[in-house]
């Protein structure tokens, strides 16, 4: 007897949740339910496949190799905050369009153009109902130092080529690129953006090869 | 038995059924969707001076000879460049550097006269006494500078008004690219122009507009020409304009297309001082000074036909 109300407790428990996937269902749903008929690959870890770094000087005949190790010094800095934006905003799809996600990025008054900018800024606010995925691909960075006499980086210039494969739900691919400049200012402890200009195009794309991934990075200078 | 099973296959019916529907349901609307492809879309901020106080800056060329300090030179070009960041306009104001006045290191000289004596400070103080502008920076170049800061943009398009015949070359009407030097000479040229060092004035700001429209051309495709203008100002400059205030500006001249900038040079006439020629200002002056000081801005169609480029 014990065992029969046992078997249809477990009945019970399983129907109670079928239908509650049935009612919440979805990557939106507020309860986070197995999905074991989805196939959500785990989020590839970016990073960008080469980095350079320059210097642009505000004093005339300032001592190159100061200039130059600046730069070096700043680049990975750099780096961490635009790696962080493309990371957030692109490659994981919790994130696509969420304005909450990268705004610590940015300074206080670029905060304030997050919303406006979000479908560039990030894969955009509708993504998930068109993406199910994003593989970045081979991706570069140049990092502008602007330096004064004494060869302190007074600001950053982030030149990015981000390029990403897109997987639609459809089951159809585009490839992703960005580019543009990002320019960003000492805030605080981090490297933050305080302007942009970036461009997003689209264009249709083969499936990505099974070995395309992006897991290593590089640094050097001009 | 026979109902427990049915009991546990109407269980995983629920859960698969469940499940396919939410991933079919995800699929369909996906499908609908995929018709939407952006092609291409482009965010854009740059922080921009703000709020409805206008911003006066300075601008002074100084004529030192290589190797002579840059800030002790007499400044044969001298500019107001009024801008009232609320409204999206702006004005520069020549003034002709032989203009007797009072000056602010003492005694009544040639305006150029106010920097050896004191320094670009001297020569703002005594525009300042003049014109009762209270500056909130200035911007000192020379003439080797000049050419270094064209050169390292790459030149620069200037759109001449009328053909002007300098002592070492022609530059005739119209737009073209020019060389650091081909800019100066340019800018230095007054001997041909019929209205002499009032017409060079006004040539110059016709350079300083020049700039800010190729500057807001290059900006718009390829923000990150803006550290190169930045730098090549920076290096051939003196200037108490701190970079945060540079990189506003910057973003201020994306709303600020040339045709809102009106250029003007102070009304007078020439006459002598003993051995000197000299140019006495006229009191028309004052009142656009004042309208100046009011707003950062003279409208073109409030600015009296002598003080405007020739047509």
């Amino acid at each position: 007897m014990a065992r029969r109300r046992v078997i249809i407790g477990v009945v019970v428990a399983i129907v109670v949740i079928g239908g509650l996937y049935l009612l919440f269902g979805g990557k939106d749903a507020p309860i986070s339910i197995p999905n074991f008929f989805s196939s959500s690959p785990p989020v590839p870890a970016f990073s960008f496949t080469s980095v350079r770094s320059g210097y642009e000087a505000t004093v005339a005949g300032a001592d190159k190799d100061a200039q130059a190790a600046t730069a070096k010094d700043l680049a990975p800095k750099v780096e961490d905050t635009v790696t962080t934006l493309f990371q957030a905003g692109y490659v994981d799809p919790s994130s696509w369009g969420d304005a909450g996600a990268i705004e610590d990025l940015f300074t206080d008054d670029a905060k304030g153009q997050l919303d406006a900018n979000i479908d560039v800024l990030t894969l955009g606010t509708t993504a998930g109902d068109v993406y199910t995925a994003l593989q970045p691909s081979t991706s570069s960075l140049k990092v502008v130092a602007l330096t004064d006499a004494k060869g302190n980086a007074l600001r950053a210039e982030a030149l990015p080529v981000f390029v990403a494969i897109a997987t639609h739900a459809d089951g159809t691919f585009s490839e992703i690129t960005v580019t543009g400049t990002l320019f960003l200012v000492h805030d605080g402890n981090e490297w933050r953006i305080e302007a942009f200009s970036l461009n997003r195009d689209e264009k249709p794309a083969e499936a990505p090869a099974p070995s395309a991934s992006v897991s290593t990075s590089a640094s050097e200078s001009p | 038995m026979t109902k427990k099973l049915i009991a546990i296959v109407l269980g995983l019916s629920a859960w698969i059924t469940g499940t396919v529907a939410a991933t079919v349901g995800q699929t369909g609307t996906a499908a609908a969707q995929s018709l939407f492809k952006i092609e291409r879309a482009h965010a854009d901020y740059t922080p921009s001076l703000d709020g409805t106080d206008p911003i006066f800056i300075l601008i002074l060329g100084s004529d030192s000879r290589p190797g002579e300090p840059m800030n002790r030179g007499r400044s044969d070009s001298i500019h107001i460049l009024g801008i009232n960041p609320a409204k999206h306009r702006a004005t520069i104001y020549g003034i002709p550097r032989d203009s007797w006045v009072p000056l602010s290191t003492g005694g009544t000289n040639k305006i150029n006269a106010a920097m050896p004596a004191g320094g670009p400070e001297a020569a703002l103080a005594t525009v300042e006494q003049l014109t009762g502008i209270t500056f909130d920076y200035y911007v000192l170049s020379g003439f080797d500078e000049v050419t270094h800061a064209v050169n390292q943009i790459g030149g620069l398009v200037v759109d001449r008004p009328y053909t002007v015949v300098g002592d070492r070359q022609t530059f005739a009407a119209g737009s073209s690219r020019m060389t650091g030097s081909e800019v100066l000479g340019f800018s230095r040229t007054r001997h041909s122009l019929p209205l002499g060092d009032f017409d060079r004035s006004l040539n110059q700001g016709v350079v300083l507009l020049s700039a800010l429209s190729q500057f807001r051309k290059e900006y718009a495709k390829d923000a990150s020409r803006m550290y190169t203008w930045l730098g090549a100002g920076l290096r051939n400059t003196q200037t108490t304009v701190p970079v945060d205030e540079l990189i506003r500006l910057a973003g201020l001249a994306q709303a600020l297309p040339a045709t809102k900038v009106s250029n003007l040079v102070a009304m007078g006439s020439s006459g002598m001082q003993g051995s000197q020629s000299v140019v006495y200002l006229a009191d028309q002056n004052a009142a656009l000074w004042q309208d100046l000081a009011a707003d950062g801005y003279i409208l073109q169609k409030d600015i009296p036909a002598t003080a405007q480029p020739a047509p």
